[in-house]
């Protein structure tokens, strides 16, 4: 049934130091990977949206938005983009904050070519393939105030609160993820 | 006599007598007369006593008493006092009015007070009045706090020099005034120099513990400054280490691979040693601060300075179209008081600020003017750019550490606080002004050079 949905070679390298998104982009490009780059945190956000990336290699220390921050609104919008944390900070509290917004990986700066490569390559494949099929479902719905799905349980419930228990991957969000999964294809299509 | 009874010996004159300085109620009750008729008890044969040569004995020892300064021992002060009697018309040897001093004492009258003690009990914070044995400068203990903190913040301030205008107690003076409390400088001078003769530590000597003072002050903010340092330190060696290490071992990747671009290879190359470079202006930068107290004025010639500090940027501004405009800056202007390494350093901080503030226009052009001019004791330079400006809202934190508004990861945010540093030191200020469209101005304040003048 698992019908494979390759998650796309796309990355977006947030860091405030030109040299470093333009030398790691060269590495990722020659990977295969289409990159763009970001040097200010606030604009992470926008060129996500835009660059629809599966993975995010994010620096803590940004000008004008702090990467901590950036991370918690990522991962919570885009649960199917894995965060890979590369900072020349390297404080432990940091780490176990990016841990628990769940980045997919904590780096510190020097991290050399074969590693970033390898990390990026497992942060897409770690993207669970029902959640890339779920946003697709969700971002097709035309209005997701409206009565989506009926539990056994806790009555009727609209698209934007699924997408929220989703978010937050309760037990409801995790039974509906495992449904979209089998019948993402025909939700899609039922729903346009 | 009462030889031997047990008392306090607070002072130099009782502890050779071994006699109380204060009676006991004991003495007090076995010579009731010594209050109204002491000069019948105290009349011996070498003294004959009547209240009149009473009175004046008690008047003279009163008025060396109140003019004497403690520390010169205490037969100098009976001998004062028996010139003192001579003047009043009474002929009495010290030996004898030693004696007679002793016995006053011993008896608990209380009219000859010792002089080497009387400074001792008044220095005890409770006393309601404070005084010098001057005599003339008393002052309540609303006034004494003030004073010593006046004093306290002037040590830390104040600093010897002719444009201070004033000297230290004359400050004091015109900031006791404004407390409302009317003293004279000297009052103030004598006043302190008494408190600091009994120990008082409120009032150390000025010279020496300014110094001192200063200097602690000047080590604890290297060391804040270095340990602000140290976190964004780490960052900005990292960075371009990590630049270095990925482009070589992508080079290296596509040797392997047979890829050979000499074009790319060259570009790559040259982001090696533009990144090794940083991190090297990185460490310098450290150094600066590091050394920031070993910084030594001397005589400078500000025009000279500008040269060499734009020698560093060569071809930099010309190929970004940035005109220098150096007319307004005499050669011949008065040298001012800096350290040249540091005062190169400010130029190159500042000029590389306009240069970046010009080339975020991305008009492809732009104009870094320096103009000079003296005025008194001090010289002013001015640096003025029309680059993009300074948001307003950022005037107040340009110069602290690690602000900056380059988000490119271009800055350090260390410049400007080495500059703001740096004229600290030379005994000047930095100023900034601008706005968002009309490009941004330094104001440099710097000293003339003492032997300038």
């Amino acid at each position: 049934m698992h019908r494979q949905i390759e998650p796309t070679k796309r990355v977006l390298l947030a860091d405030d130091d030109q040299g470093i998104c333009k030398s790691w982009k060269e590495v990722l490009e020659a990977e295969g990977w289409e990159v763009d780059t970001c040097f200010d945190g606030e604009a992470v956000a926008a060129k996500v949206e835009a660059f629809d990336p599966t993975v995010v290699v994010l620096d803590l220390r940004m000008p004008r938005r702090d990467g901590l921050d950036v991370l918690k609104d990522l991962r919570s919008a885009r649960p199917w983009t894995n965060v890979v944390i590369i900072t020349g900070h390297g404080e432990e509290p940091d780490a176990i904050y990016c841990l628990n917004e769940r980045a997919f990986a904590y780096l510190k700066k020097v991290v050399s070519n074969q590693d970033l490569i390898e990390k990026c390559e497992q942060a897409r494949q770690a993207v669970p393939e029902t959640l890339l099929g779920f946003h697709k479902w969700y971002s097709a719905l035309p209005d997701p105030d409206r009565v989506v799905y009926r539990t056994a349980s806790s009555g009727n419930i609209t698209g934007r609160q699924l997408m929220e228990e989703i978010r937050r991957q309760s037990p409801i969000g995790r039974e509906f993820l495992e449904l979209v999964a089998s019948t993402a294809a025909e939700l899609i299509i039922s729903r346009l | 006599m009462n030889r031997g009874t047990s008392g306090q010996s607070a002072g130099g004159e009782s502890a050779r007598t071994g006699r109380p300085l204060v009676a006991s109620p004991k003495q007090k009750t076995l010579f009731p007369l010594q209050a109204t008729e002491p000069w019948k008890v105290l009349s011996s044969e070498r003294l004959q006593l009547d209240k009149d040569t009473y009175d004046r004995i008690r008047e003279s020892y009163r008025v060396v008493f109140n003019s004497f300064l403690p520390g010169r021992g205490s037969v100098s002060f009976y001998t004062q006092v028996c010139k003192q009697l001579k003047t009043a018309g009474l002929d009495v040897r010290w030996r004898t009015l030693r004696s007679l001093v002793s016995r006053a004492r011993s008896l608990g009258i209380d009219h000859f007070p010792d002089p080497s003690t009387r400074a001792v009990q008044s220095s005890s914070p409770d006393a309601a009045k404070l005084q010098s044995p001057i005599g003339s400068v008393r002052m309540a203990m609303d006034a004494h706090n003030a004073f010593a903190e006046i004093y306290r913040d002037l040590l830390r301030t104040w600093r010897k020099s002719p444009e201070a205008g004033k000297g230290f107690f004359a400050q004091a003076a015109a900031r006791m005034r404004e407390c409302g409390y009317e003293y004279t400088n000297k009052q103030l001078a004598m006043y302190a120099h008494y408190r600091r003769t009994i120990g008082d530590v409120n009032f150390p000597r000025i010279r020496g513990s300014q110094d001192t003072e200063r200097m602690q002050i000047a080590a604890v903010e290297r060391m804040r400054a270095l340990g602000v340092m140290a976190t964004g330190l780490m960052h900005e060696i990292l960075q371009p280490l990590q630049v270095i290490q990925s482009t070589a071992e992508h080079q290296r990747t596509e040797i392997e691979r047979g890829v050979v671009d000499r074009e790319r290879m060259r570009e790559r190359l040259d982001r090696i040693v533009d990144h090794a470079r940083r991190m090297n202006n990185v460490v310098q930068h450290v150094r600066t601060i590091a050394r920031a107290g070993e910084l030594r004025t001397e005589a400078v010639n500000l025009r000279s300075a500008i040269e060499r500090a734009l020698t560093l940027f060569g071809e930099q501004l010309k190929s970004r179209g940035i005109e220098v405009d150096l007319s307004g800056v005499d050669v011949n202007l008065a040298p001012i008081s800096a350290d040249p390494i540091a005062l190169e350093r400010v130029f190159i901080n500042l000029v590389t600020n306009a240069r970046d503030a010009i080339e975020d226009t991305k008009r492809g052009s732009g104009r870094i003017s320096f103009s000079a001019h003296e005025s008194g004791t001090s010289v002013s330079c001015e640096v003025a750019d029309n680059g993009t400006g300074i948001n307003p809202h950022n005037l107040d934190r340009i110069f602290n550490p690690y602000f900056t508004t380059k988000a490119i990861g271009k800055g350090t945010g260390m410049g400007l606080t080495e500059v703001f540093n740096a004229m600290i030191q030379f005994g000047g200020k930095v100023t900034a002004a601008g706005s968002l469209s009309g490009g941004a101005v330094f104001r440099l304040e710097f000293k003339r050079h003492a032997s300038a003048d």
